[in-house]
C-alpha cells in the first residue's frame, strides 16, 4: 500500500508564504492498495491536483471515502477531473445519517446556487453508499468505518492491505467525553479504528492553550493526540487538519510538543508527501 | 463453548451517554446491546447502594441482585422490566417497581428506559433513568 497527502489543512484552504511547507489545501489523501486500485480519503481542495495528476491514467473505478460532509472535506469534489469523465465509475462512501441519505446531503452543496451543476448531471457514473458497519473490500484493501466524535455524523476509516494499516481520523475530539489519560480504551471514540495501526493520521488542530476556548468544536489538542496515539498503540503518528491560523513555524512547534508527550514517531502531514509505512 | 470476546470499543452513542450520565443529577444506568450493565452514575449509586466499580453484572445478575417486585409484592420477571421491554419493543418504556438495594434498603422507583439506536436498526445499548417518587405525589 502507498499513500500521499494532497491536502492536510483543516477548516479552510490557507495558501500563502506562511504555509508553504505544510501546504494550504484542505483534506485529501490518496491511497493505493497493492493491486493498484485508487481509494481517496476526503475531497477537500487537495483533490483537484490529485485529479489533474491522474491525467489519462485514471482507473475505471475510483472510490472516495468521505469522513463527513463539512465543506473542507467536500468542496473539492466538483473540481475532481474524473467526475467529468463519462468513462469513470465513481463510488462515494460517507457516514450514515439517521435522517438523510448521503446523496441528499452531498447534493445540498453540489447544486445551485452554491455550485453551477447538479450532482445528478455530472458525466461520471456515480454511486453513493453509506459506509457499512461491517468491514468491506476495495481492491485488495479491507476498509473499516466507525462513527467517531465530531459534530454531526462522522466516521474514521481504517485501511488494511498487504500487512500494512492506516487509520484516518481527521476531525475528531475523543477527549470530549472522557479523560484520555485515565480512561479504559473501550470507552474511547476511534480506538477500534486506530488500535495497533502502522500509520495514524489524526486531527491536531489546537495547542493545549487554545483548546479550552474551543472544547466541543470537534477537534483535538496536542495533548489529546499524544494520549490517543499512546492508547491506540500506533506506530507512527501524522498530525493532520492543521488550523488555518497556524503557520509552518507554529506547526513545527506543535509537532515538537506532541513528541515531548508521546515517545513514538511523530511528524506533520505535509501536502505532496508520500506516507512511509516501513 | 468460549465466551465471546468483549468489544474492542463501545459505540460512540454509548460513550457520549456515559459522559451525560456522569454529569447528570438524576440516577442513570447504561447497558450494552446484550442488556448487561456497563455503567451507573453517582446518583444511581446512592439508590443502588454500591459504587459501580464494585457492581458490574449481567442483566440476569442485575435482576437477581435487586429483586424487583411490583406494587403488590409479586416478583417482576426479567423480560417485563422496563429495559427488557424497551429492547424488545424498540421504543422507550416506563414502569414502577420496588427494589432491594445492595445495602439492604427497599426503594420504590419510577423508571424510564430508552433503547439507543445509532442508525434505524443498529441497537448499540440502552439507558434507564430512575427516581424515587415523592411521598405526596
Ligand atoms: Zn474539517
Ligand atoms: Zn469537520
Amino acid at each position: 500500500m502507498r499513500a500521499r497527502f494532497w491536502g492536510s489543512r483543516g477548516s479552510l484552504a490557507s495558501p500563502g508564504p506562511d504555509t508553504v511547507r505544510t501546504g494550504g489545501n484542505t483534506s485529501c489523501v490518496e491511497v493505493r492498495p497493492d493491486d493498484g486500485s485508487l481509494v481517496i480519503l476526503d475531497s477537500g481542495t487537495g483533490i483537484r491536483a490529485l485529479g489533474a495528476s491522474l491525467d489519462g491514467t485514471a482507473p475505471k473505478r475510483i472510490d472516495i471515502l468521505l469522513s463527513h460532509l463539512h465543506l473542507d472535506h467536500l468542496e473539492g469534489l466538483g473540481f475532481f477531473g474524473p467526475l467529468w469523465d463519462r468513462g469513470v465509475e465513481l463510488h462515494i462512501w460517507g457516514p450514515p445519517s439517521p435522517t438523510r441519505s448521503l446523496s441528499d446531503r452531498i447534493s445540498q452543496y453540489l447544486s445551485p446556487p452554491l455550485f453551477p451543476v447538479r450532482l445528478a448531471e455530472v458525466p461520471a457514473h456515480l454511486e453513493l453508499h453509506d459506509a457499512p458497519y461491517e468491514p468491506w473490500m476495495l481492491g485488495s484493501a479491507t476498509i473499516i468505518a466507525r462513527p467517531i466524535i465530531h459534530r454531526g455524523p462522522t466516521v474514521g476509516y481504517r485501511i488494511e492491505d498487504g500487512g500494512r494499516s492506516l487509520a484516518y481520523l481527521t476531525d475528531h475530539e475523543p477527549a470530549l467525553a472522557v479523560d484520555l489519560a485515565t480512561v479504559q480504551p473501550e470507552w474511547v471514540s476511534g480506538f477500534e479504528v486506530a488500535t495497533g495501526v502502522d500509520v495514524l493520521i489524526h486531527d491536531c488542530q489546537y495547542t493545549e492553550d487554545e483548546y479550552p476556548e474551543r472544547a466541543g468544536f470537534g477537534h483535538s489538542s496536542t495533548r489529546h493526540v499524544a494520549d490517543f496515539a499512546r492508547l491506540a498503540g500506533a506506530r507512527r503518528l501524522l498530525l493532520f487538519h492543521h488550523d488555518p491560523n497556524h503557520t509552518d513555524d507554529e506547526l513545527e512547534r506543535l509537532c515538537d510538543r506532541v513528541s515531548e508527550l508521546w515517545n513514538g514517531e511523530v511528524d506533520l502531514a505535509r501536502e505532496g508527501e508520500e506516507i512511509a509505512f516501513g | 463453548m468460549t465466551e465471546p470476546a468483549p468489544p474492542k470499543q463501545r459505540h460512540i452513542a454509548l460513550i457520549l451517554a456515559k459522559d451525560l450520565a456522569a454529569n447528570l443529577a438524576s440516577a442513570m444506568l447504561l447497558v450494552d446491546p446484550d442488556g448487561d450493565l456497563v455503567f451507573f452514575n453517582e446518583p444511581a449509586e446512592r439508590i443502588l447502594g454500591r459504587p459501580y466499580a464494585e457492581a458490574q453484572m449481567s442483566s440476569e445478575e442485575l435482576a437477581k441482585t435487586f429483586k424487583p417486585v411490583d406494587e403488590s409484592g409479586e416478583p417482576i420477571p426479567l423480560a417485563d422490566l422496563p429495559l427488557a421491554a424497551a429492547f424488545r419493543e424498540g421504543v422507550p418504556s416506563h414502569g414502577h417497581l420496588r427494589i432491594e438495594s445492595m445495602d439492604g434498603r427497599t426503594h420504590d422507583l419510577e423508571v424510564v428506559a430508552i433503547p439507543l439506536f445509532a442508525q434505524a436498526d443498529q441497537l448499540v445499548g440502552g439507558l434507564a433513568v430512575f427516581w424515587e417518587p415523592s411521598e405526596e405525589a
